[in-house]
Parts: structure tokens; C-alpha cells; sequence
């Protein structure tokens, strides 16, 4: 579904990923952990289409290449990122937005857009899912939203966008316990044969609810060790500098 | 001061001829006063220039070269169904001037729910007095005289005391352009009486056409009165328009005040708000949406003569094209005066390499007890918005017009009644609509320029 | 509160003493021939001469502006004397023993020690009595490091061609009304230079005492420093308490080429005028820097003192990358009038600028900022961000605010916000209700509210700007 090879990123002169390799299969769910300043937010960013970087190295998403397309193009063919800080839009309507962002999923997939009311029935069941008020609908995209309102609404679109590839920023970031597991389930249901994830993380307690089949540990702009699930307890316990230390600079292939 | 009705002076051609005969009764006698008046007062004081700081950023060169050539405009005929298409129908009593002349056939003006309405010459000679106090008062600046010189029929809104109408009075000030540049001194009166609440609605719409507009309304609130008042230009793209409100407001008294200017490729909106009687408030709102080479000045003034009131001033200009957008808000608080509070907020959008915004927050304050603020913003979309919505999916472009709507909105929405809202949303959209976004030609011009 | 507030009449202006120095002064008025003569005292070059008479003849068709925000009688320009210098003993001094005695003792009841071991901290001062340099210390070490700090008179003699490729070239005599005066009649100043690479090793400073009565001042400074250069400038300065109103109108041109660093500072603190706006000293600057790529350039002020106060230190950002910023404190009190601000002209792409400016005027005094900041077609990426905010103590005083900004370029960020209100009742009784009398807490309140622009000061000058302050606003609360 993705693979990226050999990729590099440099900002304002300095390098930020380098000789970065990971292989994404349909259906896998991939952890990538690292310390402050390892490249996690660079990586969301590159893959999303953020402007600013200079790249080399090639990015595949299902044949076809990445870089080359437009951030909305990269989201109407199934990528999906949720953002680590969501960003505060006053004045268009969440319900507006959500809606214009569904109809451009579909269209590119080349089907009718949706009503405005079958939308809204839509979009109410998965607030329910999330514990939402639909009172969220009304109000400007994340706009005043906490930061833990900010991350359900970005999971909330993550479940009506319904991406083929879906990048979790830190959506564990500023969530206390309860809000976490509303998350967490939420994400573990939209698993699917289909669907891969990229979990950025730096915390374990995630992991616990959402099982991945891959961990990798991100640092110096490469991934230096890949494992399973066993990882991240290590990584727990053991913190990076161990870990590394234990693993082979083995770059991750899965 | 001696009327010198028929001495000529500098001005008088801008304005309608003074009657052949003599006047005969008091009142005619009155009008050719004030006629002289004001025509002695532009030739002494003269037009505003650059130096004027109010007219600082206003276009004086393009305004005085259009003075130059304007002959006062004539009354003219209207096709049926243009006050409606122009500027929107809202259900209430509607007052319809052409060219600065009342056109009686298309007005609307049912004598009930306590608000009279209708040409100042028709003003039953219970209100004359109250009329005739509003009317009149200190000249501020030439464009001011010159409307009072011309003397013409003014639309006259009056609301008796405790009177709450529950439709809003509807004054279109309609330009009929001939062929060649004619000016005309549309003016508006309005007077609410105590504890009285009433809508307003003032449309300065235009058949196509270049034309020289100079407008004055003049509103009085009586203690505890309320006026929710809109100001809607959407003249033709030839016109030039200079526009002067002046509002006092009793002790108590509410003013709600949104300004939208759209048309006209020059074009002033002055609102100065004075409150004379403690507690009073004004809340003033402002767009203006400016494309191709338009040059918009907006120019509000709260000034707090009294204690215990409360202003807030929050404008908007969105720039595309070449078009250049000013705007100058000033706070004044009188010494003595105290517990004020009074802010204002100007924010500009600029969609184009080639536009202009400038911005003049004035505060001037000579009493301690003081709550001000303001604030201004410059800047072009926000790129971290735009990219989240494209993160979703969404077009560059259809990105980009949400999010003009979005600012656009934030006035147009607190817009009522709903016919009056879906018109401006109308006219907005038609605006944009034959601006298409993207500038890569003004883009290289643009570099062009500041490589030569 | 009233009694409080007119305790200000009490107010103490600290360094009214007048000092007895014998003094030379050129006949009052202005004509060709004063210029010729104060061209002749300092034995200037020809093309010195010349500009100056040009700059006379422009400055003679000019009227007097009269937009600014103060109100004051009209000052008669031939009723003053442009030049006034302490008489030297002999040819001047060649070292701080020959100054006269009189003269160290007038700048060491101002707190400045000329006697260079004395200095605790390494600042090399140049002070300037009426339109004279009278000592610069300090000038051997920095002459090690490349850096020339000396009277303007003196660099004119030894660095022609420094003096003359620079002059003007920020400020030029046409500039304005005052600019025109100051460069027909400037009389001395400070000149400094720091060559390209080089970080000044100590902080200059220049003190600079009006003495003589019925006399303008009118010095010019100019800073230049090279590609990668940096140096830290402090300006202080007092004046007698006559009742009579006496004029400084100053120039100060920095040139900051590309990758260097200026830091300008400021205490002014002439004298205001007593209680009932008699006397006092009309301050009319023009401040300007020019920046090359990269280059910053810091104007720090607090302004106490003077009647009125006229001067908007201003950066053209004419580099790619340049930093502009102005930090500014403005206290009036009594009859003072201030009339402050900045201009930021932003020419070269992604150049930046912060306006950071504090009024605070107590009694019947008005205090006004006013600023412009212009984006120009050109300056791609630009960005700016302003915060005026004033605080009224008392009544009968006025605070006004008056920013323009103007901007052509689509891709430039600015930010404007300003506030006005009057100092927090209910931070006073909280810091009362913690023990602090009156003053002491609305000291503490209003050096809170100058914070962040004090800590732009360098030290020792941060330390004598909240000394005078808490003078400056004794007696004005209630």
C-alpha cells in the first residue's frame, strides 16, 4: 500500500529525515516511536504534502507516486492524517466542512455526492461513537475546541472519510484515560483488511488498546530498529537509548 | 447671516438651481437660507484635501476631477421591478428616491405601527420642528455643504415614541445615470423617539452607469430608543460615492449599525456616532469587498461626550485585483467623561499581489476612566487553514473561497432580516463570482515591478 | 487623590543645577554667517560648508510642521543662540586632566564619571556640554579593536572620508523641518565606526548636558557599522531648569550594512518645565537607521523628560532578512507634552519589525503614540507585530494613539493592538491589602506595565530608567 524508499527531508537548510525506508502492507497497523526531534511530525507532514521541504528519495501510495500530487489529491486517494495540533478555522462550519470534505472523497472516487441530510444522520451516528455533542457541528472547525475535542473531531472525520491509509499524530497527546479508550475504540473498529494505519506515538498506553502488528523506533531521521508489538513494552521499560543500543541499525523492511 | 439666493458661487452648479421666483412663504424663504448658508460656508472652508487627517486615504484627486465635470442629476423614470431586483425586497414600508427625487409610485409608505414615513416636503407640521432640529447642526466638511446647499427632498423616517414596528423601513436611494456624469445629494432622516425600536434599511443601489453620489443621513435616538441600522452600497462599478452618517444617541438609547459596501468604484462610508446621554451603546459593524480597481475608505468615528457608554467597532475588508482598501477608526473619549468602554477591531484580507489595504486605528482619549482597545490585522489567507482543508480533500480553490466566505460571513451573518442577508449573499457571490481567484498574471506583473 | 496629583508641583527636577562655565556663544540668530562661523570654530572642510548652506537655504523656505500633537507658542528661530561652547582654557583638552574642574564636577552631580578608572563597568563615554564634546574616554582601547568613538567635530578632521560617505545618507538635510535646521547648524555629536567583523568590546555612551541659556542644542550622531559588525549605544540626557524653553533638535543616522547589529538606547530625561509648563526643553529628533541584509537594528527608549517631546526613531528595512525594532517607554507628567512613535519601512523580503511602545501620562499631561508602518510592493514575507498600550493616572491627563499601516504586499503579516486604561484598582488595593503604601504600589504596577520594554535596556541604563520613573510619577497617584 506505501513504500517509501530511501527518503529524505531538509528544512530551512537542516536535514530532518535521511535514508528513511518503511514498507506499509494493506491491512497492518505500524507504530513509529522516537524521541523529541526524531522526525515523527516531519514524516506526517511529508506524507501529507506540507510545503517547505526539500525531498529526495520516492514515496508509492498503491502505484502510484506521492510526491508528485497535491495535498487534497493525496487525501481524495485514501490518505488521511490526524492532525497532532488540528488547526482552528473561525467561521466555517464544522457540519460545512465536513460535508464539502466527504463529497470531495467521493467525487474523486466517482460517486454522487451526498445530501445534506443523509449527511447529518451520518455524521450524528459517529459522534455517538465518539461520545460527541452534536452541538460540535455548529461551531467553526476546531475553534475553541479543547484539546481533547480536537482530537475526537479529528477521529471523527477519520471515521466518514473512511482513508485507505490513516496517519495518527500523537492522537494520544492531551487525552486523559476515559478519552483515550473512546479513541482508541474508535480507531480499533475502523481496522479493517483494507485499511493500514501509522500510529505516531510516544506513549505505550495506546498500544494497549490498539494492538499493531509493527513497531519501529524512529531516530536521527532514519528508523534504527523494527520489531513487534514486544517493542514498544521494551521501549517502555528501557526507555530509547537501551533500545537502540540493542538493536542493529537494521533499517525496517516488513 | 443674508441669503444671497441668487449670487453665484464656486459650488452652485453642483447643485440643483435656486428657484426663479421669489420666495414667497417662510419655509421657501428658510430653505433659500440655509442654501446660501452652506454654499458660503464650501467657499470659505472649501473641499477636504490630503491634509484633512478623516480624508487622509480617501481618493480626493479621482473625486475632484469627477466634481469637475458633474452637472446635478435630473429626475428620471424607473422601469418597474428594478427596486426590487437592485435592492432586495423586505416587507415593510419602503421609500424610493431617484436621482435625490422622490418617486412616489414605487414607494410604499403605509402611515402605521406608530412610524411615519416619507419626503421631507410632506412632514405633517407636528414633526416639522423635531425634522428641521435633526436636519440641521455644525458643518463638518465640503461634501457635507454641498448636500445641505442642494436642498433636495429627504427621506424621513420618524418613530413615536415607544413605537416597535415590526418590519423595517426600507430607504433606496436609486442613481439613474444619463449620459453624461451627473451628481446628486441623496439624504436621509431619521428620528427615534423615546423607548421606540426600529429597523432601518438604507439601500444605495444604481442602474449601470457612471454617477457622482453625495449622501447624508442624519439620525437622532431618543432616551432609551433603539435603531438597528443598514447601510447597503451596491452601486454600479462606474459610480463614485461619498457617504456621511452622522448618528447622536440620547442617554440609554442602542444603536446596532452594519455598514456593507460592495459597489461603486470609488467609494466613502463616514459614520460618526456621538453620544450625547450617559448608557448609551453602538455597535458598529463593516464590510467592504473590493475588486478590479476599486478604491474603498471607510472612516468611523465613536466619540464619547458622555459618560457610561459602551462602543464597539468591528470592520472587514477583503482586497482581490488591483482595488486598494482603506479604513480609519477613531475613538474619541471627552474630558470628564468616565466609565467608557469602547473597542474596535479592522481586519484585512488580501487576495491579491496587487491590492492594497491600509489601516488607521486612532484612539484619542482625555479621561482616565478608560476600557479601549483596538486592533488591526493585515494578511492574506491563513496557510495553515488552507492546508488542513486540503488535507481533507478539499480543492485549493474551493479552499480558499470558504474560508473568504468564512470572513465575509462573520458580518454578513449578523445581518437581518433574512431577505436583506440572502441579498447581500447574492450580490457577494455574484462579485466573486465574475472575479475568478488565482493571480499568476498579477503575480509576475508584480515582480516585474520590483525587479525594474 | 487632587492633593496627591498636585504633588507633582513638588516634584523635584534633580539635575536643574546650572554649572558656572565661562562660554563662547555665537550672536543669536540664524543667517549664512552663523553657519560660516560655526563652520570656521570647527575647522571644517569645504564640502562640510557647502552642504551645510544648502541645507540652510532649503531649511529657510520650510515652515514649521504643525501635525504633530502638541500645542506650544511659536518658537522664534532668531532668538537663540546656535552656538554655544564652554571657552577652552587653552587649544581644548588633550586629556581628562586639562578638562576643566568645573566641568568633571557638572558631570559628576549627574552620576557620570569621566575619570575612566573610576568606571565600574567598561562603557566608554563621550560627553558633550551644550554643542561640545568634552571628553571621550576609553577611545585607546577601543582603538585596538578598529572601533573609532569620538566628537563628531573631531571625526570630520581625521575621518573625512567616513564622515562624508555617510552623512546624510539616512537622514539628508531635506528630510524635514527640523533635519534641515540641525544639519545647517549641528555643532557636535558623537561619530562612531565599527569595522566589518568586529564586536565592539564595550558599550558606548554619550552624555550629553544642555548648560548655556537661550541656546539651542543640535548634535549630530552618526553610527555606522560594517558587515557583521555589532555595537551597543546609550544616550543620556539633562539640562538645567530654566524658565525659559530652550530647543535640541538632534539627528541620529545608524547605518547598519548587511549582518550587523546596532542597539540603540536612550534615557531622556532634559528638563520639563515646572508645574506649570514654564521652561522646559522642546526635544525635536529625527532618528533613523538603515538596514542592510540581515542586519538589526534596536532602538530602546524611555523618555521622562522635556516639555514636548517630538521624535519617532524609525528603521528602513532595506535588506533581505532585516530585523527592525523600537521598545519604548514615554512618561509625561505636569504640562508635558509627548508626541513618540516609530516607522518601520519594509523594503526587502522577509524583514521583520516589532513595536513595542508604553505610555503613561500623569497630571494634565497628553501623551500620544504614533507610528506608521508601511509594507512596500517589494517586501515579500514581511511581518510586523505592534502593541501600544497607555496608562492614565489622574483625570485631567490624555493618552492618544494614532498607528497607520500600510501594506502592499498580499503576503505580509501585521498585527496591531493597542490598549488604554487606567492603572488597575484592583492590582492596587491588592498589593496594599499585602502591605505596600500607595506609591510603592503603584510604582511596582507601573514598572510591571514597562517591563518588558526595560528589559531591552542594558543593565546599568535599566536600573537609572526605573530610578527616574518612580521620580518622574511621584506624587501622581491616588
Amino acid at each position: 500500500m506505501l513504500s517509501i524508499t530511501n527518503l529524505s527531508a531538509t528544512i530551512d537548510g537542516k536535514t530532518v529525515l535521511s535514508g528513511f525506508n518503511l514498507e506499509v502492507g494493506a491491512g497492518e497497523v505500524h507504530v513509529i516511536m522516537g524521541p523529541n526531534g526524531a522526525g515523527k511530525s516531519t514524516l506526517s507532514n511529508v506524507l501529507t504534502g506540507r510545503d517547505g521541504y526539500v525531498l529526495s528519495g520516492s514515496i508509492d501510495f498503491d502505484g502510484e507516486d506521492l510526491l508528485a500530487m497535491s495535498p487534497e489529491d493525496r487525501a481524495t486517494a485514501g490518505l488521511f492524517l490526524a492532525f497532532q495540533h488540528p488547526t482552528e478555522i473561525p467561521g466555517v462550519g464544522n457540519m460545512y466542512f465536513l460535508r464539502t470534505a466527504v463529497n470531495a472523497v467521493r467525487t474523486a472516487q466517482g460517486l454522487p455526492e451526498i445530501a445534506a441530510t443523509d449527511f447529518l444522520g451520518q455524521a450524528k451516528d459517529a459522534m455517538a461513537l465518539l461520545d460527541m455533542d452534536p452541538a460540535f457541528l455548529s461551531r467553526s472547525v476546531n475553534t475553541g475546541f479543547s484539546g481533547g475535542e480536537k482530537k475526537r473531531n479529528e477521529v471523527l472525520q477519520l471515521s466518514l472519510l473512511q482513508p485507505r491509509l490513516a496517519i495518527l499524530d500523537e492522537i494520544d497527546s492531551g487525552l486523559d484515560i476515559d478519552a483515550l479508550r473512546v479513541v482508541a475504540t474508535a480507531v480499533e473498529a475502523l481496522r479493517s483488511p483494507d485499511r493500514s494505519m501509522i500510529i505516531i506515538t510516544h506513549h505505550p498506553r495506546l498500544l494497549e488498546m490498539v494492538k499493531p502488528d509493527h513497531v519501529h523506533v524512529l531516530t536521527g531521521g532514519r528508523i534504527v530498529r523494527s520489531g513487534g508489538p514486544e517493542l514498544a513494552t521494551e521501549i517502555e521499560s528501557q526507555g530509547y537509548a537501551s533500545a537502540m543500543a540493542d538493536g542493529a541499525a537494521a533499517p525496517s523492511t516488513s | 447671516m443674508v441669503a444671497a439666493t441668487h449670487e453665484a458661487t464656486r459650488f452652485d452648479r453642483l447643485v440643483r438651481p435656486a428657484p426663479d421666483e421669489p420666495a414667497i412663504t417662510n419655509d421657501d424663504h428658510l430653505a433659500a437660507t440655509r442654501r446660501a448658508d452652506a454654499l458660503a460656508w464650501i467657499d470659505e472652508h472649501g473641499l477636504p484635501t490630503g491634509r484633512d487627517e478623516p480624508w487622509h486615504y480617501t481618493p480626493l484627486k479621482e473625486l475632484g476631477a469627477a466634481l469637475g465635470e458633474a452637472t446635478p442629476a435630473p429626475a428620471r423614470q424607473l422601469d418597474p421591478g428594478r427596486v426590487d431586483a437592485l435592492a432586495g425586497a423586505h416587507g415593510g414600508p419602503r421609500l424610493v428616491f431617484v436621482n435625490g427625487y422622490f418617486d412616489a409610485e414605487h414607494s410604499e409608505t403605509p402611515q402605521a405601527d406608530g412610524v411615519w414615513c416619507g419626503p421631507s416636503s410632506q412632514v405633517p407640521p407636528e414633526h416639522a420642528a423635531l425634522v428641521a432640529s435633526t436636519a440641521e447642526g455644525e458643518l463638518s466638511d465640503g461634501f457635507e455643504a454641498l448636500n445641505r446647499a442642494d436642498g433636495g427632498d429627504a427621506a424621513v423616517v420618524i418613530a413615536a415614541p415607544g413605537a416597535t414596528p415590526s418590519a423595517p423601513v426600507q430607504v433606496v436611494h436609486l442613481t439613474a445615470p444619463g449620459d453624461t456624469l451627473e451628481i446628486a445629494h441623496p439624504r436621509t432622516i431619521v428620528c427615534v423617539g423615546k423607548d421606540a425600536d426600529v429597523a432601518v434599511i438604507e439601500s444605495f443601489v444604481g442602474q449601470p452607469g457612471a454617477a457622482l453620489r453625495n449622501t447624508l443621513s442624519t439620525m437622532l435616538l431618543g432616551i432609551g430608543a433603539s435603531l438597528r441600522h443598514h447601510r447597503v452600497q451596491t452601486e454600479a462599478g462606474e459610480c463614485l460615492h461619498v457617504g456621511l452618517t452622522n448618528v447622536t444617541q440620547a442617554a440609554n438609547s442602542t444603536l446596532a449599525s452594519t455598514s456593507v459596501m460592495l459597489g461603486a468604484r470609488v467609494a466613502r462610508n463616514a459614520i460618526n456616532v456621538r453620544f450625547a446621554g450617559t448608557g448609551a451603546q453602538a455597535n458598529l459593524r463593516g464590510l467592504q469587498v473590493l475588486d478590479g480597481r476599486q478604491r474603498h475608505d471607510t472612516m468611523i468615528t465613536a466619540d464619547h461626550a458622555a459618560s457610561g457608554c459602551r462602543s464597539d467597532q468591528e470592520f472587514k475588508s477583503v482586497v482581490d485585483d488591483r482595488a486598494r482598501s482603506s479604513f480609519s477608526g477613531h475613538i474619541i473619549v471627552r474630558p470628564g467623561v468616565v466609565d467608557t468602554d469602547a473597542h474596535q477591531t479592522n481586519r484585512n484580507l488580501l487576495l491579491s499581489p496587487q491590492g492594497q489595504a491600509d489601516t488607521r486605528p486612532w484612539l484619542e482619549i482625555f479621561a482616565d476612566d478608560v476600557r479601549c482597545t483596538h486592533g488591526a490585522t493585515v494578511g492574506r489567507l491563513d496557510d495553515e487553514a488552507l492546508f488542513y482543508l486540503r488535507s481533507r480533500g478539499i480543492p485549493a480553490e474551493l479552499g480558499r473561497s470558504m474560508l473568504i466566505d468564512a470572513f465575509i460571513r462573520e458580518v454578513i451573518d449578523t445581518v437581518e432580516p433574512k431577505s436583506l442577508r440572502d441579498h447581500l449573499k447574492a450580490v457577494v457571490a455574484a462579485k466573486h463570482a465574475e472575479a475568478p481567484i488565482g493571480h499568476e498574471d498579477l503575480h509576475r506583473e508584480a515582480k516585474a515591478q520590483v525587479q525594474s | 487623590m487632587t492633593d496627591l496629583i498636585d504633588g507633582i508641583v513638588e516634584r523635584e527636577y534633580a539635575y536643574g543645577f546650572h554649572s558656572d562655565i565661562d562660554t563662547d556663544f555665537s550672536p543669536k540668530g540664524l543667517n549664512e554667517d552663523v553657519v560660516r562661523l560655526i563652520s570656521a570654530k570647527k575647522n571644517e572642510p569645504e564640502w562640510l560648508l557647502e552642504w551645510r548652506l544648502t541645507a540652510l537655504e532649503h531649511f529657510l523656505t520650510l515652515e514649521e510642521p504643525s501635525w504633530q500633537n502638541v500645542h506650544h507658542p511659536p518658537i522664534d528661530f532668531q532668538d537663540m543662540h546656535y552656538w554655544a561652547a564652554p571657552k577652552p582654557k587653552e587649544d581644548g583638552p588633550k586629556s581628562l586632566d586639562e578638562v576643566d574642574p568645573e566641568i568633571l564636577e557638572t558631570f559628576n552631580k549627574l552620576g557620570i564619571s569621566l575619570g575612566e578608572q573610576e568606571r565600574l563597568t567598561g562603557v566608554a563615554v563621550d560627553a558633550i556640554i551644550d554643542s561640545v564634546s568634552v571628553a571621550t574616554t576609553f577611545k585607546a582601547t577601543l582603538a585596538e579593536a578598529g572601533v573609532i568613538f569620538c566628537p563628531f567635530s573631531e571625526a570630520v578632521v581625521d575621518h573625512p572620508e567616513l564622515v562624508q560617505k555617510y552623512l546624510g545618507s539616512v537622514v539628508p538635510p531635506r528630510d524635514n523641518f527640523f533635519a534641515a535646521l540641525n544639519s545647517a547648524v549641528f555643532s557636535d555629536g558623537s561619530f562612531c565606526f565599527i569595522p566589518a567583523g568586529v564586536a565592539c568590546p564595550m558599550e558606548l555612551s554619550t552624555y550629553f548636558r544642555i548648560n548655556a541659556a537661550q541656546t539651542g542644542q543640535f548634535e549630530r550622531t552618526l553610527i555606522v557599522a560594517e558587515e557583521g559588525a555589532s555595537v551597543s549605544y546609550l544616550e543620556g540626557c539633562t539640562a538645567p531648569m530654566r524658565d525659559e524653553n530652550q530647543l535640541h533638535a538632534a539627528v541620529v543616522e545608524l547605518v547598519a550594512l548587511d549582518d550587523a547589529n546596532i542597539k540603540y538606547s536612550t534615557v531622556q530625561n532634559w528638563y520639563p518645565g515646572d508645574a506649570e509648563g514654564k521652561g522646559g526643553i522642546y526635544n525635536f529628533v529625527t532618528k533613523r537607521g538603515r538596514a542592510g541584509n540581515r542586519a538589526k537594528i534596536s532602538w530602546t527608549q524611555v523618555e521622562t523628560g522635556s516639555a514636548i517631546t517630538w521624535k519617532y526613531p524609525s528603521v528602513i528595512l532595506q535588506g533581505d532578512d532585516s530585523v527592525g525594532e523600537f521598545y519604548s517607554v514615554a512618561v509625561t507628567t505636569g504640562m508635558q507634552q509627548a508626541d513618540t512613535g516609530t516607522k518601520m519601512i519594509h523594503i526587502g523580503k522577509n524583514t521583520k519589525s516589532t513595536v513595542l511602545a508604553k505610555g503613561i501620562s500623569a497630571g494634565k499631561a497628553q501623551s500620544t503614540y504614533r507610528g506608521l508602518v508601511k509594507v512596500l510592493r517589494s517586501a515579500e514575507g514581511a511581518r510586523n507585530h505592534t502593541q501600544c498600550d497607555s496608562l492614565l493616572m489622574g483625570s485631567e491627563c490624555g493618552a492618544h494613539t494614532f498607528p497607520y499601516i500600510e501594506v502592499k504586499n498580499d503576503s505580509a503579516q501585521i498585527e496591531h493592538e493597542a490598549s488604554t486604561s487606567k492603572i488597575d484598582e484592583d492590582q492596587l488595593f491588592y498589593c496594599r491589602q499585602r502591605g505596600l503604601g500607595e506609591e510603592d504600589a503603584a510604582s511596582m504596577i507601573v514598572n510591571g506595565f514597562c517591563r518588558d520594554v526595560f528589559d531591552e535596556l542594558p543593565m546599568e541604563f535599566a536600573v537609572e530608567a526605573q530610578a527616574l520613573m518612580r521620580l518622574s510619577l511621584e506624587g501622581t497617584v491616588g
